[in-house]
């Protein structure tokens, strides 16, 4: 896998898991408000236009303004999985 | 005509400009307008924020109680968003048992019940990131009737999850039969809420845990043992030393300390005791295996309850605060302590100084005796009748026994000034030598008696010493008197020597060795106690003495700069005294120092 097929797979994983802890619409819409991301209503990410590491860090911000430790929890589970994608900002990694 | 063209032109013109005029003044009326509608949201939200948050506040208080935060939560939702079901998940400690409520705004089907908790069940294993196997649900709905028929499912939700101090503690779940309601940004306000509130009691907790840690250490470092059960009489806490001292396992139940103290002390009516009545009972004195302890049973009790109490009773008018009134309004009992004080030493000491006692007066009414009936004998109505050489007999015991019993009221005297703390040790620069030579040829005649050889082995050149030459002499007396008397032939010898340590001179080093009794390794450190012979049993030797001799020579010793010890192999080969005294410092010798500089020392309290 690409790093860019990387990127769009943790996305992705991220997205599912916080509409199953927080529920579709308020993860969805929470993904939605990084511009950069195409995201479907399944939470599928589809493109991610520019910076995938920005994209990430945004989003990772938006989760954990939500439910703070636990998202951080997840990403950090989620990034074992891709070595090849660094932490977000904050060190969550 | 070009002026009417003009006319009309500007005439088109200004109503163009006024009617555009109109549509910019109405755009800009209707943003004013959005934003003063966007502000008010804002507002309204900010309020209902900090409603819900000091409601938490006020009803939290100190409990930490995470179902608190939930049930505030979940009660203000109407406030915000039309919903079917809000519901809320309460995880217990060890995670596995969860209380599940569901409190139905709605008609729903039971099936959207069941989703919703399949939802929420979900949402907590992927916040623990294991699947829940095995997990106790406790189920409760209420609110509006559940409808067999209704068959709309979950059109949308929400889950807001509440952590404290890092620990999933409860989800609330918020579910509708309407698609998409909760994707706005009202939805963050309970986000930002549910944060807050956790940060608050993450951070109360992390004091509360703080000074429980301060509370059980102080606890735990006490030297007495101590128990606290709650009001139904479940054990709250053991030190290690309750545990120690009845001889139980760390960490007990209250079962345990019940059965340690079985037969000794009925614990649970103590308690009982306690728990009806305010203050502490009077301490008790009980025998719990080999030791004696003072208990303290007491009751813990709720001051807020007190208050409160109080403050009711002040509401009727036509109560006064009467005695009466303040007993029934009493503080609420909320725990009992107990704690257990190991007096088995004060009471050995009170049996000794009982003894000594008995011993002391034993050893002065004997002389006495021996005094009355020497001079009984003297024939007081006609002494002329006597033998000068009878008389002379009877006077030397009088004057030998008198002399006894002169000893004994110094030693007593003695005792009595070390534990009032007037006991002057005053010293000076002086030959150590030379004192040993004089106490060595005083004791001659006696040791002669005995037919026990005496010497003094003095180092040559030995330098001067800082001592009180008076006590000192009651030091060598005592050790040459002990030795003597504990000896039935052989020799003592007294030595003097520099103490060498590292190479360097550090002090003088006497010592009186006999081959007397010896002393067993046991009884070794009990020589110099106050009551060191009655515990030591020395006294079977069947030798008058006060038995103090030996506590007063170590005091001296410590109180001129000195330490002493014993040294014997056993019963039967003899012992060794020795202790230490500190060289005269060059300023004493050559006369430098003025009146202050000589030691002073009152010797500190036995």
């Amino acid at each position: 896998m690409s790093v860019e097929e990387d990127y769009l797979s943790l996305l992705t994983d991220l997205i599912k898991k916080q509409m199953v802890m927080l529920g579709p619409g308020v993860a969805i819409s929470k993904a939605r408000k990084v511009s950069s991301l195409t995201v479907s209503q399944e939470g599928q990410v589809t493109a991610i236009a520019g910076d995938p590491q920005a994209a990430l860090d945004q989003l990772a911000r938006e989760y954990m303004n939500l439910s703070g430790q636990i998202a951080q929890a997840t990403l950090a589970s989620l990034l074992e999985k891709y070595p090849n994608i660094k932490g977000i900002a904050s060190g969550s990694k | 005509m070009e002026l009417t063209l003009g006319l009309a032109i500007i005439t088109v013109c200004g109503t163009v400009a006024g009617i555009a005029g109109y549509f910019l003044m109405r755009r800009k009326f209707e943003r004013e307008l959005e934003l003063n509608r966007k502000k008010q949201e804002e507002l309204a939200q900010k309020a209902y924020e900090m409603a819900v948050l000091k409601e938490i506040g006020d009803r939290i208080g100190y409990s930490l109680d995470a179902q608190k935060i939930v049930e505030i939560i979940t009660r203000s939702l109407g406030q915000l968003f039309s919903f079917s079901t809000a519901s809320s998940m309460i995880f217990d400690g060890e995670y596995d048992k969860i209380i599940f409520e569901c409190n139905v705004r709605e008609t729903v089907s039971p099936q959207f019940i069941a989703d919703v908790k399949v939802k929420m069940l979900a949402a907590f294993s992927e916040m623990l990131q294991e699947p829940l196997v095995d997990i106790d649900v406790d189920e409760s709905v209420v609110g509006e009737l559940v409808d067999e028929n209704d068959k709309y499912p979950i059109a949308s939700f929400f889950n807001l999850p509440i952590v404290i101090s890092g620990r999933a503690v409860g989800i609330i779940n918020v579910a509708s039969k309407i698609p998409g309601v909760y994707e706005s940004e009202e939805t963050e306000v309970l986000y930002r809420i549910a944060s807050q509130a956790s940060q608050a009691v993450s951070k109360l907790q992390e004091v509360l845990e703080n000074e429980k840690s301060r509370l059980s250490q102080a606890v735990e470092s006490l030297s007495d043992g101590l128990l606290m059960v709650n009001s139904k009489y479940q054990l709250i806490l053991a030190n290690r030393r309750l545990s120690h001292l009845l001889g139980i396992i760390e960490n007990p139940k209250i079962f345990d300390i019940v059965n340690a103290l079985s037969g000794s002390f009925d614990l649970r009516t103590k308690m009982e005791e306690a728990y009806a009545r305010e203050g502490t009972l009077p301490p008790l004195e009980v025998a719990i295996r080999d030791k004696v302890f003072q208990v303290f049973v007491s009751r813990v009790s709720d001051k807020k309850s007190g208050k409160q109490s109080l403050r009711s009773s002040s509401l009727d008018p036509s109560a006064s605060l009467r005695a009466d009134t303040l007993e029934t309004a009493g503080l609420k009992p909320v725990a009992i302590v107990v704690l257990f004080h190991d007096i088995t030493d004060a009471k050995n000491l009170e049996r000794l100084r009982q003894d000594f006692t008995a011993m002391m007066v034993h050893e002065l009414r004997a002389p006495l005796t021996s005094i009355k009936s020497s001079v009984a004998m003297i024939n007081p109505a006609d002494p002329a009748k006597m033998p000068p050489a009878v008389v002379g007999k009877y006077l030397k015991t009088i004057d030998s026994t008198s002399q006894t019993m002169l000893e004994l009221v110094n030693d007593l005297l003695d005792v009595a000034k070390l534990e009032a703390g007037k006991f002057d040790i005053i010293c000076d620069s002086g030959d150590i030598a030379e004192v040993i030579s004089d106490r060595v040829e005083g004791f001659r005649p006696i040791a002669i008696e005995k037919h026990i050889e005496i010497n003094a082995v003095i180092e040559p050149g030995l330098p001067r010493a800082w001592f009180d030459k008076v006590r000192i002499k009651q030091v060598l007396n005592n050790l040459l008197s002990n030795a003597i008397k504990y000896s039935d032939s052989g020799e003592v010898t007294v030595g003097a020597k520099k103490q060498i340590v590292n190479g360097a001179p550090i002090d003088i080093l006497v010592s009186v060795k006999d081959t007397g009794i010896g002393i067993e390794e046991d009884q070794i450190e009990k020589l110099f106690s106050r009551f060191g012979q009655l515990e030591s049993g020395r006294r079977n030797a069947g030798l008058k003495s006060s038995g103090l001799g030996l506590f007063i020579t170590k005091k001296i010793v410590e109180a001129s700069g000195g330490k002493i010890w014993v040294e014997s192999q056993g019963a039967g080969t003899g012992s060794t005294f020795n202790f230490t005294v500190p060289f005269a410092e060059a300023s004493h010798i050559e006369g430098t120092h003025d009146i202050k500089s000589f030691t002073t020392e009152k010797v500190a309290q036995a």
